[in-house]
């Protein structure tokens, strides 16, 4: 029984790692930009879902309707005058350019909504399914839902559409693409500015979970780069994979070994994924895109 | 980038520094004036709390400045998020600035950190919230810490729970089961230390340890999972302020349910808790310094200065000081109000003198301790209290001498019988 249920609430924070690595890895993929403002982008989320809710009385599971939209306009002009500087340059270029936004980003938080510790309280926050004695964290499970949902439209998305298969090319081979006649930077604005949406998508979900403050992206940044690596670079079931496998060996070693040792566990479950599997359980050895 | 731009940056880093180097007001050369160094963590993820702490030193100096009984108080203020910056900042105050005195740091890391700058140079740290009892324990002579140290949480909590919880339970001591839920930094291992050692003594059984670090935890409930199967009647928290809102709402949703739950500082005892949870705080208690205690326990003169203090730090910063910022209030103003007009100045060997000749009575700071140092500066009459959350707001409800109102909801009520 309680194997079931640490089963249960690794799989739900599993859910949240995934969540918030979509963007992450559909950025990568597309761009070849290792993104630290991933976490701080998350964490604006999360203060526009509290604001809305706080100032206006919107749920943040309306608010996600509205945080959505206003993130993606966010991260297509965080493109358009930062990021598109640092494309086609070394990773180190985009690693700088990235930290350094991050810094401003953290600062600015902190200048604008202070540094307390907020979150929503609705209803819905502390609320669980029970059924025996296991029980269900309900606005996870929301979330976890929504994952899967959003997942499966991207993949749409990105199958189906002449878009999304403008992406796709883009990121498979750029000068081929722009010889097909795909116009490569509106694709990268596009794919930035839905990554940065997606962050958006989790935000609006987890701001009734966690308490948001100005540092809180840090927490979840290395854990999303882990699952992001581990799952493959790029690759969006690779990101809802490794999310799931990070959530679930977290949370039954924390049970059974201690909970100040569950990074030790999963970072060496890591170690020997990419030993056995360097380019991660769904990736494919993709060339560079530098020139 | 082009080279115009290139240039234009570039002269622009050169203006700023030259007026950032020049523009600061000399105001060395007046006598009656002195300045001190005031090194809080005021941005990165403890700027809450180092906010805080600085806005209680600056209220106590605008005060003490107002009172105008000894020479004038100027603030230079900077940010220490970490301990290295602590190591630099604190250096630049004494060497650079020609500071004698330093009020800080908050962090047990950057306080032992910078005591050892302060110490080596010859200037004063003055300790108001770092609770690493190691900081007075290494002979130096210029560190100060009117606040109680990690050794003092364990002892007052068990106090507590022998003399009101067992008897309202209608528990022994040895019939109280304690289990320990703690952040793995020096905090939560310096005050579950105390707590173990303590609990030992009073022969109250620990059925489970959890440790777990604060700032990589994003989930707690394989933690709340193993308290559930300890069955332990007591839970004893050491947490921040993040994981301290994320347990409380796990342990609702997994139904986490003790007759007490009782947290050290920090977490349970910040105004975000009771600002998140409302009424769903209420019955979490808190073993800490008194945010306020009754007034029947302070002498008439800091009976009036809780007022002055509160209607000054509304004015200036637009909400009420929580409990650290009372905490940095009440330690800075020993400081500014009686060390430096009796030391007259900020020389750190007549600021020892002054500050080891203190002998204060309990009741006559403004968190209702009294003051006495002994030779490592550890104040010895840093006392602590038990507070609670009753109708979203955190009272003090023990010792009784402190006490604004009684313990309630001793058995906690389970999850299910609350709204």
């Amino acid at each position: 029984m309680i194997f079931l249920q640490l089963l249960i609430s690794g799989i739900l924070i599993g859910g949240v790692y995934a969540l918030i690595s979509l963007g992450l890895t559909l950025i990568f993929g597309v761009m070849r930009i290792v993104n630290f403002v991933h976490g701080d982008m998350l964490m604006v989320a999360m203060y526009f879902s509290y604001w809305f809710y706080t100032l206006y009385s919107v749920d943040n599971y309306i608010g996600l309707f509205l945080v959505v939209p206003a993130l993606g306009l966010l991260g297509a002009l965080m493109y358009r005058f930062v990021i598109r500087h640092a494309i086609r340059r070394s990773h180190e270029a985009s690693i700088l350019v990235t930290i350094g936004l991050s810094i401003v980003i953290q600062n600015a938080a902190l200048l604008l909504w202070s540094a307390d510790y907020r979150s929503i309280h609705n209803e819905w926050a502390t609320r669980s399914l029970q059924w025996g004695d296991l029980r269900i964290s309900s606005p996870l499970l929301i979330a976890f839902i929504v994952a899967l949902v959003v997942t499966g439209i991207l993949f749409a998305f990105l199958h189906r559409t002449y878009l999304g298969k403008a992406i796709r090319a883009a990121s498979m081979d750029r000068f081929a693409a722009v010889l097909m006649g795909v116009h490569p930077q509106r694709i990268f604005t596009l794919s930035f500015a839905i990554g940065i949406a997606l962050v958006g998508v989790a935000g609006a979900l987890l701001s009734s979970v966690f308490a948001v403050h100005p540092t809180l992206g840090t927490q979840f940044l290395l854990v999303s780069f882990v699952v992001v690596v581990l799952g493959g670079l790029g690759s969006l079931r690779g990101a809802i994979l490794g999310g799931l496998l990070i959530g679930v060996v977290e949370t039954t070693s924390a049970y059974f070994i201690g909970s100040s040792m569950k990074q030790l566990v999963y970072l060496l479950l890591f170690i020997v994924i990419l030993i056995v599997k360097p380019a991660g359980l769904f990736g494919k050895r993709i060339p560079e895109v530098n020139q | 980038m082009k080279r115009s731009t290139i240039l234009l940056l570039t002269s622009m880093l050169t203006l700023s520094l030259l007026v950032s180097a020049c523009g600061r007001p000399d105001s060395r050369a007046d006598a009656n004036t002195v300045r001190v160094g005031v090194a809080f963590p005021t941005s990165g993820n403890l700027a809450k709390i180092g906010q805080s702490c600085t806005r209680g030193t600056q209220i106590a100096a605008d005060i003490a400045n107002a009172q105008g009984k000894g020479p004038k108080i100027e603030l230079d203020k900077v940010d220490v998020p970490t301990a290295v910056a602590a190591v630099h900042e604190v250096n630049r105050l004494i060497l650079k600035e020609d500071i004698r005195v330093i009020v800080g740091t908050y962090a047990s890391p950057s306080s032992m950190a910078a005591s050892g700058i302060t110490e080596r140079n010859r200037a004063v740290l003055w300790e108001v919230a770092a609770t690493d009892p190691r900081l007075t324990r290494r002979g130096f002579k210029y560190v100060f810490r009117p606040n109680p140290d990690a050794t003092m949480y364990g002892p007052a909590t068990v106090r507590f729970l022998e003399e009101v919880v067992g008897p309202k339970l209608g528990l022994e001591n040895k019939e109280m089961k304690m289990a320990l839920v703690h952040e793995d930094g020096d905090y939560g291992e310096g005050v579950a230390a105390s707590t173990k050692k303590a609990a030992k003594k009073a022969g109250i059984p620990i059925v489970e340890e959890i440790r777990y670090n604060a700032k990589a935890t994003n989930d707690l409930s394989s933690a709340i999972l193993r308290l559930k199967n300890s069955d332990a009647d007591i839970i004893n928290m050491v947490q921040y302020d993040t994981d301290a809102q994320l347990f409380w709402k796990q342990a609702k949703q997994l139904g986490l349910n003790a007759k007490v739950f009782i947290g050290n500082g920090a977490g349970q005892s910040s105004d975000n808790f009771g600002q998140t949870f409302g009424e769903g705080a209420d019955g979490v208690m808190d073993t800490s310094s008194a945010n306020s205690v009754h007034p029947r326990a302070l002498t008439p003169e800091m009976r009036k200065m809780e007022q002055e203090f509160q209607r000054r730090y509304e004015q200036k910063y637009g909400q009420k000081p929580d409990l650290i910022a009372t905490l940095a209030f009440s330690s800075a103003y020993i400081l500014f109000h009686d060390v430096i007009p009796k030391a007259g100045g900020t020389d750190p060997d007549k600021i020892r003198k002054a500050a080891l000749s203190l002998d204060k009575p309990v009741g006559s700071t403004l968190v209702g301790w009294g003051v006495q140092f002994n030779e490592t500066g550890q104040n010895t009459r840093a006392a602590m209290s038990v507070m609670q959350w009753q109708d979203g707001k955190l009272v003090v409800i023990y010792p009784e001498s402190f006490s604004k109102s009684q313990p309630q909801m001793i058995p906690m009520p389970e999850w299910s019988e609350r709204k």
